[in-house]
């Protein structure tokens, strides 16, 4: 697995500046102490990208190797083309199929269902890309 | 697509990407908040 946090680092009393709150209340709530926000050049295809080549390098496999890229967002900026097919085409992954699942907060569950079945369908290795940007796009 | 001045959700919501590498294996198991990913049979 891998994974990409953005630099920009949002705490409770950042959040409370927007909103009537409290850390109190966020914290005994949620549990939640402090968030990412992504910055201007942390883009979609760029965290997914660094997220990506984590996971690659932390399995010992060769992009060439992946044939199937499933990008879970609902935030990807545009209908067309799917964020996978340029996460394919960056990582190298040539002659991997790509497509995008929208579900939100599941996605990552959804996506993972969807590579095991194609596995046990059809072919050996698949890479589940997941990626949530909400905040930075209100 | 959200509203950062909803009290009830605004502070929920941060950006972030995870990647994960799935593949075929002989443990008939996956569970993808244990990071053991890699569980997969073919048929």
């Amino acid at each position: 697995m891998g994974g990409y946090r953005p630099r920009r680092v949002v705490d409770n009393a950042e959040i409370c500046t927007m909103i009537d709150s409290s850390d109190e209340w966020i914290r005994t709530r949620s549990g939640i102490i402090e968030r990412r926000w992504a910055s201007d050049d942390e883009t979609i295809q760029m965290m997914s990208m660094a997220a990506a080549r984590k996971a690659l390098d932390r399995a010992g496999i060769e992009a060439g190797q992946i044939d199937t890229v499933i990008v879970s967002t609902v935030t990807h900026l545009y209908q067309t083309p799917a964020i996978a097919t340029t996460i394919a085409s960056e990582l190298g992954a040539k002659s991997a199929a790509a497509f995008d699942i929208s579900a939100a907060c599941a996605g990552f569950c959804y996506a993972t269902a969807m590579a095991d079945s194609f596995i046990r369908s059809w072919r050996v290795q698949v890479r589940v890309d997941h990626r949530r940007r909400a905040a930075q796009l209100t | 697509m959200t509203n950062r001045s909803d009290r009830s959700t605004a502070f929920l919501f941060a950006d972030g990407a995870g990647a994960a590498v799935i593949g075929p294996s002989d443990i008939l198991a996956l569970d993808p908040w244990s990071g053991a990913l890699m569980a997969t049979r073919r048929r």
